[in-house]
């Protein structure tokens, strides 16, 4: 009986501490940044490609 | 007597097995409280130093972009002039009419009659500045009478025409004294919003003799 126990209580206890692992990574890996930020955040490249305005203006010449 | 007490003569009867399983199933129990007393400061600690690093990394993009967007007001001012014809290759909005009216001028400056002009599923309002733009097809057919030199000026004239274009297919049939019946499948693009669903024409399945693009 006392041998079931403490059979049991060590899976118990590996399967609370599996849980709290698993919780903290989940913790770790999602975002916490709200996803309006997310957009807000999105990189933005400012160089116009001028090679793309000189083709523009040669196709109309 | 004390209920304790009780717990501690119960002990006292035990043999040193019994004994040692008892103090190992008594051991792991306090594990397991500890481990569950700990778990929300663990988590919440965990949440902090996560939000911590996460806003750490929105201000540096944030900062960067900022740094973007004075950098691309100062390039859109310098390239104000041009921006008609950036709008002119790849328009927002579909803009058919005009694209329509541009290409019957080409049409007509090649010296070819235009039998049949064909398109389907093309979004005609402006979509607004500040929904998710993507560049979209606007797919359409031609269907031409003429001349073969004439028709190909207007293969010229549609290689210089400044709205981003693409030539898919080309049928020419040849009818009596030289003229020539010619279908093109063109794509164009533009600025849209929201999804466009592509039909393809019959006469796109068939055969095409000549593909060119712009």
């Amino acid at each position: 009986m006392s041998k079931n126990l403490v059979t049991i209580l060590i899976l118990t206890l590996v399967t609370l501490t599996a849980w709290g692992v698993f919780q903290i990574f989940r913790i770790r890996t999602a975002s916490t940044i709200p996803s309006p930020t997310q957009e807000q955040i999105q990189p933005l490249n400012p160089t116009i490609d001028q090679a793309v305005l000189e083709d523009l203006k040669k196709a109309l010449q | 007597m004390l209920p304790y007490k009780q717990v501690f003569q119960q002990y006292e009867t035990l043999n040193d097995k019994s004994k040692g399983s008892f103090a190992i199933a008594a051991t792991v129990a306090l594990l397991i409280i500890l481990v569950l007393l700990i778990y929300p400061a663990i988590t919440y600690i965990t949440k902090v130093n996560k939000e911590i690093s996460d806003a750490k990394g929105a201000k540096v993009a944030l900062e960067t972009k900022l740094i973007a967007i004075e950098q691309a007001r100062v390039n859109l001012s310098q390239y104000q002039e041009d921006l008609k014809l950036l709008d002119s290759a790849l328009p927002l909005g579909s803009k058919v009419a005009d694209h329509v009216r541009n290409l019957e001028r080409l049409v007509k400056g090649a010296k070819l009659t235009l039998t049949n002009i064909q398109t389907t599923n093309v979004p005609l309002s402006t979509p607004a500045l500040n929904s998710k733009l993507e560049t979209k097809k606007l797919p359409y057919s031609l269907v031409l009478n003429g001349t073969f030199p004439n028709f190909q000026r207007l293969l010229e004239n549609l290689e210089s025409f400044i709205r981003i274009s693409q030539i898919k297919t080309l049928n020419i049939e040849a009818l009596s004294k030289g003229r020539i019946d010619g279908s093109l499948e063109m794509e164009s693009y533009f600025f849209g919003s929201g999804a466009v669903v592509e039909v393809s024409s019959p006469e796109s399945e068939t055969t095409s003799n000549n593909e060119s693009g712009q």
